[in-house]
C-alpha cells in the first residue's frame, strides 16, 4: 500500500512530525485575513455570455463546469487533503447570479466594516465595480424581488421578519456523501445514465428530464476532472519537493485520480472525495450551512480499513487535522446586515458524530472519538462538531464531549436522540430514517441526501408583531403602518393575545410570499443539479432539488425573542390587564418614551413579575403557548415545492440584527437591549435561579412542536465544570436536560473577564472562539453589540 | 422561636462545590461565632436584617415611606437604624423595592417549602448523585427545626450535608447524626487559646465535637479554610492536618481566602469592615496541599 509506504520513507527522511504539520497549517490559518477574490465572478460572468442560450439548468451546470476547468488551483505546503476554494485560503468568491446590489453599494466598506471585515484590493474592486452592474436585474434577488408585495417589502423595512436567503445561494443540506464514498461518481454517472435512455419524446416532462440528466451528468464529469487537475498539480510540485514531500504529494496525486471518480478505500481517499464534494457544492452554490451530517459513520469503513492495514491512528488524526483546517478555509461573503446576522464569518458547517444506527443501537466509534480530540485540540471554530446522545450512548463518548466542551470553544453542540427521533417521526420520516437523522446549520433536523428543507426560510421578529399590535398596526420606531388594524381596546387579557395571534398570522401571510418567491426564483434561475446529485429522489424523478426533487420537502422559518415575548405578555397579563394598576394608554406612552421617566415602573415591569428561566410555571406556561402557537400558526401554510412547514426556536444571531429597529417593550427592555439569544434560552441576565432552573423551564416547552430545531445556549463559568467532579456534573446536566425531553444545549465555557479583555486587546486573544446560537467563531471578529451580548448572557457561577 | 418554620437567607440550585454532584444549598441564618473574616456577615445575626446596594438604587424613596418604624433615612446618605428596624413580617421595604436595592436576609420557609424547592432539580440530583447542603450561617442554632428539614430530606431519600463549624453542644450534633450523610466541618485552628480570641468558639466545641463525629462513623470531609495572618502558617496547617489524623479523618479541602464578602458589611450596616487580607497565591495553597498530602491525607482545593 503505497500511502504506508511513503509514511515510512518520511520518517527515514527526517519529514515534519504529525502534530507540527497541523500545528504549523493552523497558526497560517489564524493569521490569515479574510480576503475578497473576484475569479469567479470573472468566469460566470463569462460562461453566461457563453451559455446564454441554454436552459437554466444546463447554463448553471456548463457554468460550474468552466469553473472547475478555469479557476485557479493549488497545494499549500505540507498540507495532506486539498482542495481550494478560492485564490488565496479563507477568499471569498463572489457570486453575481445571486444579487450584486449590495456588493456595488458596501464596496468602500469591507474593510472597515464592524462585523466580518474583508481584504479587498484597489485592481479587485476595480474589477467588481466594472463587471458587477451588468448582472443587475437578472439575479435571484431581483427576480424575487419582482414578485414580493409591497406591504412584504415595508413589514421587512422594518424588521418584522427577515428574509436571510435573499442575497446569495440557499445552501442548508447535508447531501448524500455516503454514496460518493461507496460509489463514486463513475458509478452515479452510470445511474444517471441509465434513467435519462429511458427518456422517450413520447412522455411528457421527458424532455425536461433529460435535460436534467445532462446537466448532472456535467457536473459530475467536472468535479472528476478538478480533481484530476489537482493530482497534476501534485505530480508537477513533487517534481522539485523534497523527498518527504515528494511521496505526500505522489500519494495525493494517486489518491486526486481514485477519488471521487471511484469508490474510497483508505481513510485519505474517504476524506479527500468528501472534501472535494463539499468544497464543490459551495464553489456551486455560495449557501452556507452546507453540512457533513453523520461524518463518522460513512467514513468509518475507510477507517477501518486502514486499521486492517496496520495504519496507525496517529496517522488518521493528522489527516483529520488537515481536513479540519480544510474547513476553516471556507469563507462567505454577507451584506452588512447579513454580517451582523451572522457574525464572526461563520459557515455553520455542522458534523455529527455518535447516536443510533438505523436499528436503535448506539453507532459510536474510533472516528467518533476521533472528531472530538481533534476539535479540543484544534481549536478552530469550524466545522460545527454536535453529538448525538441517547440513553446508551456510551461513557467515553459524554466524556470525549465535555472535554471538547470544556476547551471553551463552545463546541460540542448536544443532540438528543429521544426527542428528535419523535419530532422526524412527527414529519413523516420512517423510523429508520429518523434514527439515522443528522444537524443542518445550527439545529435543525434532517435526514442527509433524503430532504430539502429551505432551513434558510428567514427570520419572525416576534417583538415586533407585538410592538404593532400594542400599537394598532403602527410601527412605533419608523411611524409607518405595517400590520392589521387590531385595536385599542380590549377587553381582557385574552381578548389582546387573540389580537396579537391575527398580527403574528398576518405577518406570516406576508412572510410565506417571500419565502414562496425566492424559491421560485432559484428554481426558474439557480437550479442545483449537483446537490441533486446527491438528494434522493432527484435522479429517480428526473427533478431538481430546487423544483421538489427531494423524497421530502419543508419550509423551516424560524422565531426570535420567545423569552421577551412572553415575558411581556405577561407583564400585560399582570400589570395592565390584572391589576389593573396601569392603563394601555400608560403602557404605550411609557413604550413611546422607552421608559424615559419611568424608570421605577420599568424596574417593576422587569423585577416584579416573574420571568421565563427560573423554573416558575406561570411564566413557562407563557413561553410554552407562545412557542407553541407559533409553530402550529405556521404550519397551516403549504410551502413551495409542495412543502410543509416546519418553523423552529432558534435565533442565530438574528436578535442581534433587531436592536436600533425594535423600541421598548413591556418587559421592561429598553430599546437599547437586545432580545433573547438562542431561540429559547431565557432573556439575558433573567434566569437567576442557576442552570438547573433555566434547564427545567426549557424543557416545558413543547419540543415536539418546534420542528425545525429549539436551541439553548448555557453559559458557565470555567470553576463551575473543573475537575472530574465537574465533568460528571456537566454530563449530568445535559443527560438530565434530554431526559427531560429537550432537543438540544449547548455550554460556553468561558469567564467573563477573559471576553472583556479580549475586547480592549483583540490582539491578545486572536485565537478565542466563543459560542455564539448554534455555532461557534472567533470573538474578535464579532460586532461589539454581539461580544456584549454574549459577556452579559447570564453566567453560571459555581456557587 | 417557630419551629415549624426555619430562617434561611439564600436558597442556591446548582451548587456544585459543596458535596458531591449537583445540589442545592440551604443557608440558615444565625451563628455563634464572630470571626472578623466572615463571608457572609448577614448570615450572623438570627433575626431577618435588610441589606441595601446602593449601585442599584434609583433613589426613589419608596422604602422610607414603606417602613412602619421610621427606620430609613436618605438624609446624610442613605442609612437603616439598625436599633428602630423591627424586621417586621411583612417586609414592606424591600417588598416594593422593584430595583432590587433593598433585600431582606432571612425569610421564613417551612420545611414543606424547603423540600419542594430541592425536589424540584431532584431529575438533576439522581444523575450526579446530588442532594441538599445545608450551610450558613451555622444550622446547629436552629436545631429543631434543622432536625426536621433532614428527616424530611430523608424520608425522601434525598442526600444530605451539613457544612458546619461545631460550635454548639454535642447534643445538637448528636440529634443530627441519623439523617446525615456528609459532614463538612470546618476546622480553623487547633489552639484553643487562638480559636477562642478570633472566633468566640470555644475548642470543646470546635475541634471535640468533630472527634466526637468521627468516633460515631460520620462521614466528615474536612475543610480548612486559608485566613492569612490567622492561620496560614506552615506550622499551623501541619497541627490542622496532625488534628485531622488523629481523628481518623481522610479528606480534606483547603478553601482559599477570597474577599467576595467584603461589600457586604457595608450593605448590611454592620459599623464595622473586616481586617484587610489577600488571598493565597496559587504556590502558597498548593505547599498546603503538599502539607496535608505528607500526613497521608486527601487534599484538594475546595
Amino acid at each position: 500500500m503505497t500511502h504506508i509506504n511513503w509514511k515510512t520513507a518520511r520518517k527515514k527522511n527526517g519529514g515534519l512530525s504529525m502534530k507540527e504539520r497541523v500545528r504549523e497549517l493552523r497558526t497560517k490559518n489564524l493569521m490569515q485575513t479574510p480576503e475578497i477574490c473576484v475569479e469567479r465572478a470573472q468566469i460566470v460572468t463569462a460562461a453566461y455570455e457563453e451559455y446564454k442560450n441554454l436552459p437554466a439548468v444546463l447554463l448553471r451546470a456548463k457554468t460550474f463546469e468552466k469553473l472547475m476547468n478555469e479557476m485557479t488551483i493549488w497545494i499549500a505546503e505540507n498540507e495532506l487533503i486539498v482542495g481550494n476554494q478560492a485564490e488565496v485560503a479563507k477568499g471569498a468568491p463572489v457570486f453575481p447570479e445571486y444579487s450584486v446590489d449590495w456588493v456595488l453599494r458596501e464596496l468602500d466598506e469591507f474593510e472597515e466594516r464592524t462585523s466580518s471585515r474583508f481584504r479587498l484590493t484597489e485592481e479587485n474592486r476595480a474589477v467588481l465595480r466594472d463587471l458587477l452592474p451588468a448582472w443587475t436585474g437578472r439575479t435571484t434577488k431581483d427576480r424575487a424581488l419582482s414578485i414580493i408585495p409591497q406591504e412584504a417589502k415595508d413589514a421587512m423595512d422594518c424588521q418584522a421578519f427577515l428574509l436571510s436567503p435573499l442575497s446569495s445561494g440557499l445552501g442548508h443540506i447535508a447531501v448524500n456523501y455516503q454514496k460518493l464514498l461507496d460509489f463514486g461518481l463513475e458509478e452515479i454517472m452510470n445511474e444517471i445514465q441509465e434513467r435519462r435512455s429511458h427518456c422517450t419524446p413520447l412522455r411528457a416532462g421527458d424532455l425536461e428530464r433529460k435535460v436534467f440528466y445532462d446537466a448532472c451528468l456535467i457536473v459530475c464529469g467536472a468535479m472528476i476532472a478538478f480533481a484530476e487537475r489537482f493530482a497534476a498539480l501534485a505530480e508537477e510540485q513533487a517534481k522539485t519537493a523534497e523527498a518527504a514531500r515528494q511521496s505526500e504529494l505522489l500519494e495525493i496525486a494517486r489518491v486526486c485520480r481514485k477519488v471521487p471518480r471511484r469508490r474510497a478505500d483508505s481513510f485519505q481517499e474517504a476524506l479527500q472525495s468528501f472534501w472535494f464534494l463539499h468544497l464543490c457544492l459551495q464553489i456551486d452554490s455560495n449557501g452556507h450551512s452546507m453540512s457533513p451530517g453523520r461524518f463518522d459513520q460513512y467514513t468509518w469503513r475507510c477507517y477501518q480499513h486502514d486499521m486492517d492495514a496496520g495504519v496507525s491512528p496517529e496517522y488518521e488524526e493528522e489527516l483529520l487535522g488537515c481536513l479540519w483546517i480544510k474547513f476553516s478555509e471556507i469563507s462567505k461573503l454577507r451584506d452588512y446586515m447579513g454580517s451582523l446576522a451572522f457574525g464572526g464569518y461563520p459557515m455553520f458547517q455542522n458534523l455529527i458524530v455518535g447516536g443510533q444506527d438505523v436499528h436503535g443501537n448506539d453507532a459510536t466509534n474510533d472516528v467518533s472519538l476521533l472528531c472530538c480530540k481533534v476539535t479540543s485540540e484544534l481549536k478552530l471554530a469550524q466545522p460545527s462538531l454536535s453529538v448525538r446522545w441517547h440513553k446508551n450512548s456510551p461513557v467515553y463518548l459524554k466524556r470525549a464531549a465535555a472535554e471538547v466542551a470544556r476547551s471553551g470553544i463552545g463546541m460540542p453542540a448536544y443532540f438528543n436522540d429521544e426527542s428528535i427521533i419523535p419530532v422526524l417521526r412527527n414529519i413523516g420520516c420512517s423510523l429508520e430514517e429518523a434514527r439515522d437523522y443528522c444537524e443542518v446549520g445550527c439545529v435543525e433536523p434532517h435526514v442527509a441526501g433524503r430532504m430539502e428543507g429551505m432551513y434558510s426560510s428567514g427570520f419572525t421578529n416576534l417583538c415586533k408583531i407585538l410592538e404593532v399590535t400594542i400599537f394598532n398596526g403602527e410601527d412605533p420606531v419608523t411611524g409607518k403602518t405595517i400590520g392589521l388594524p387590531s385595536g385599542d381596546r380590549f377587553e381582557d387579557y385574552h381578548d389582546f393575545y387573540n389580537a396579537y395571534r391575527r398580527q403574528q398570522r398576518y405577518f406570516m401571510d406576508l412572510h410565506v410570499q417571500c419565502v414562496s418567491a425566492v424559491e421560485l426564483a432559484h428554481s426558474t434561475l439557480c437550479p442545483t443539479p449537483l446537490v441533486s446529485c446527491f438528494v434522493d429522489d432527484c435522479i429517480e424523478r428526473g427533478l431538481d432539488v430546487r423544483c421538489g426533487g427531494a423524497h421530502y420537502n419543508y419550509t423551516s422559518p424560524n422565531a426570535v425573542g420567545l423569552a421577551n415575548l412572553s415575558d411581556s405578555l405577561l407583564v400585560m397579563k399582570k400589570k395592565i390587564f390584572g391589576e389593573k394598576k396601569y392603563t394601555y394608554e400608560d403602557l404605550r406612552r411609557m413604550l413611546r418614551a422607552n421608559y424615559e421617566g419611568y424608570e421605577p415602573v420599568r424596574l417593576e415591569f422587569l423585577n416584579g413579575v416573574p420571568k421565563y428561566g427560573n423554573d416558575d410555571d406561570e411564566a413557562d406556561e407563557m413561553a410554552r403557548i407562545c412557542g407553541e402557537d407559533y409553530c402550529k400558526d405556521f404550519k397551516r401554510y403549504p410551502g413551495w415545492r409542495g412543502s410543509s412547514y416546519q418553523p423552529g426556536l432558534q435565533s442565530i444571531s438574528a436578535h442581534a440584527l433587531f436592536v436600533g429597529s425594535l423600541g421598548a417593550t413591556p418587559d421592561g427592555r429598553t430599546k437599547e437591549m437586545l432580545v433573547s439569544d438562542g431561540g429559547v434560552s431565557p432573556a439575558q441576565g433573567r434566569d437567576v435561579n442557576g442552570p438547573t432552573a433555566e434547564m427545567l423551564s426549557v424543557a416545558k416547552l413543547n419540543h415536539l412542536e418546534a420542528t425545525n430545531g429549539a436551541l439553548l445556549n448555557v453559559k458557565f463559568h470555567p470553576a463551575a465544570v473543573r475537575g472530574e467532579m465537574g465533568m460528571q456534573n456537566l454530563i449530568a446536566l445535559t443527560d438530565a436536560f434530554f431526559r427531560l425531553g429537550a432537543q438540544h444545549v449547548q455550554y460556553n465555557v468561558m469567564d467573563s473577564e477573559t471576553l472583556r479583555d479580549a475586547q480592549e486587546h483583540p490582539e491578545r486573544h486572536g485565537d478565542l472562539i466563543v459560542r455564539v446560537a448554534g455555532f461557534s467563531v472567533l470573538f474578535t471578529t464579532l460586532d461589539v453589540v454581539l461580544q456584549n451580548d454574549i459577556i452579559e448572557r447570564t453566567q453560571h457561577d459555581c456557587c | 422561636m417557630d419551629t415549624k418554620k426555619g430562617i434561611l437567607f439564600d436558597i442556591q440550585r446548582f451548587s456544585v462545590h459543596d458535596g458531591t454532584g449537583i445540589r442545592t444549598n440551604v443557608f440558615f441564618k444565625g451563628c455563634p461565632l464572630r470571626c472578623d473574616w466572615c463571608s457572609n456577615p448577614e448570615s450572623q445575626d438570627l433575626r431577618p436584617q435588610p441589606l441595601y446596594d446602593a449601585k442599584k438604587c434609583i433613589g426613589c424613596g419608596g422604602c422610607v415611606q414603606r417602613c412602619p418604624s421610621g427606620a430609613i433615612s436618605t438624609e446624610n446618605g442613605y442609612s437603616i437604624d439598625t436599633q428602630k428596624c423591627f424586621a417586621c413580617a411583612e417586609l414592606p421595604c424591600a417588598a416594593g423595592c422593584y430595583a432590587s436595592a433593598l433585600t431582606i436576609a432571612g425569610q421564613s420557609y417551612t420545611v414543606e417549602d424547603i423540600i419542594r424547592i430541592v425536589k424540584r432539580d431532584a431529575v438533576f440530583d439522581g444523575a450526579s448523585s446530588g442532594g441538599v447542603t445545608i450551610s450558613g450561617g451555622e444550622a446547629m442554632v436552629q436545631i429543631d427545626f434543622l432536625e426536621a428539614l433532614l428527616k424530611a430530606c430523608k424520608e425522601q431519600e434525598i442526600d444530605t450535608a451539613i457544612e458546619t463549624c461545631s460550635a454548639c453542644g454535642w447534643d445538637s450534633i448528636r440529634r443530627t447524626l441519623p439523617y446525615t450523610d456528609t459532614y463538612l466541618c470546618d476546622v480553623k485552628h487547633t489552639d484553643p487559646e487562638k480559636l477562642w480570641r478570633e472566633t468566640g468558639g470555644r475548642a470543646e466545641h470546635l475541634l471535640e465535637n468533630i472527634r466526637r463525629l468521627a468516633e460515631n462513623g460520620a462521614y466528615i470531609v474536612a475543610r480548612a479554610p486559608q485566613i492569612p495572618g490567622f492561620n496560614t502558617e506552615d506550622r499551623e496547617s501541619e497541627d490542622i492536618g496532625r488534628f485531622l489524623v488523629s481523628c481518623g479523618i481522610q479528606r480534606v479541602e483547603v478553601l482559599n481566602f477570597h474577599k467576595l464578602g467584603v461589600p457586604k458589611y457595608t450593605k448590611c450596616f454592620l459599623g464595622r469592615t473586616p481586617k484587610d487580607r489577600e488571598p493565597l497565591e496559587p504556590e502558597a495553597l498548593e505547599r498546603k496541599l503538599e502539607i496535608f498530602r505528607g500526613l497521608g491525607l486527601v487534599a484538594e482545593i475546595g
